[in-house]
């Protein structure tokens, strides 16, 4: 291939890539985000997540391929983090306590609670939610991309929405009833 | 390939069975946008790497002085005392080969005077009775 072709080739490629970036950055900012709650860190695991996408394009085979391969990247990435930086924050979910009297059901305050929880979580149960919810995956999707069981994924998913719903059903149902949507 | 369009796949809904946590948690899970000069940043990234790509490879070892003169005779100093532990343990295995040759000889000859021994005494015995 003559010098021009190659670059010109190369500059296609650079622009479907950069391309892929802008229309996938969100998604991969954001396992980071809700899974590390660390905005540079997030920050740095996307990138990081985007750079190896670019060494691996020639084998990218299509839209769902490089979805599926973001997503799984992102996950892996974002737990091999925390294990080696030891990014999970200080306090444990089973030791947080509910909220007081003083921190009002405000919507904003109980979703900064909720973040906190999740955040809280064991590596695997997280990723699970995030994928599950962020992602809107199915458990069949996300044992594929943490490579585990379908059953295992779903029990992930069941002690993480277990131990969330015991710390905030106070909240919820008290936000419930000062919104007028009665009981839960 | 060609570029990669939005597929129906792409899923960032958040399924809601209507149950309060199920609600919450999808509004505190949706996505968010990194900051603005996210892609300008990887796409710097990205251009970094291409430089390296472009660099023959002797440049690639972070800038080493190859062709310095300067560097020439730690150069050879190096060679030469790798040279060296190389071929010590090469010497030092070649050995050790002639050694276990000469284990398994020995105890080759042992065997077969032991064997002998063993039918000369069977001889000795049967010729007595």
């Amino acid at each position: 291939m003559a010098v021009g072709q190659m670059a010109a080739a190369r500059e296609a490629t650079l622009a479907t890539f950069a391309d892929a970036v802008e229309r996938h950055k969100s998604m991969v900012f954001s396992i980071g985000w809700h899974f590390l709650r660390d905005r540079g860190l997030a920050e740095e695991l996307a990138q990081d997540v985007f750079v190896e996408l670019y060494r691996n394009w020639a084998g990218i085979r299509s839209a769902d391929h490089l979805l599926f391969w973001l997503r799984k990247v992102s996950s892996h990435r974002a737990i091999d983090l925390v294990r080696k930086r030891k990014a999970r924050p200080e306090f444990s979910l089973e030791s947080a306590t509910e909220p007081t009297t003083l921190e009002k059901m405000h919507d904003t305050m109980l979703k900064s609670y909720l973040e906190r929880m999740v955040a809280t979580l064991p590596e695997k149960q997280r990723i699970a939610i995030v994928l599950r919810y962020q992602e809107g995956l199915e458990p069949e999707e996300i044992s594929k991309l943490l490579n585990t069981n379908v059953s295992t994924v779903k029990t992930h998913l069941a002690r993480a929405l277990d131990l969330l719903r015991a710390k905030t059903s106070g909240k919820l149902q008290r936000q419930r009833s000062s919104t007028g949507e009665g009981e839960i | 390939m060609n570029g990669f369009e939005e597929q129906g796949s792409d899923r960032r809904t958040g399924e809601s069975t209507g149950e309060p946590l199920d609600e919450q948690l999808a509004s505190v899970l949706a996505r968010r946008e990194p900051p603005a000069d996210f892609t300008r940043n990887v796409l710097a990234r990205v251009a970094e790497i291409e430089v390296q790509r472009a660099r023959p490879w002797w440049k690639r070892l972070g800038g080493f002085p190859v062709l310095s003169l300067r560097w020439v005779p730690a150069l050879a100093a190096i060679a030469l005392i790798a040279g060296g532990v190389v071929y010590q343990e090469h010497e030092r295995t070649v050995e050790g080969l002639r050694a276990k040759q000469q284990l398994l000889e020995a105890l080759r000859i042992t065997n077969a005077t032991l064997r002998e021994t063993g039918a000369r005494v069977a001889q000795v015995e049967i010729s007595k009775e």
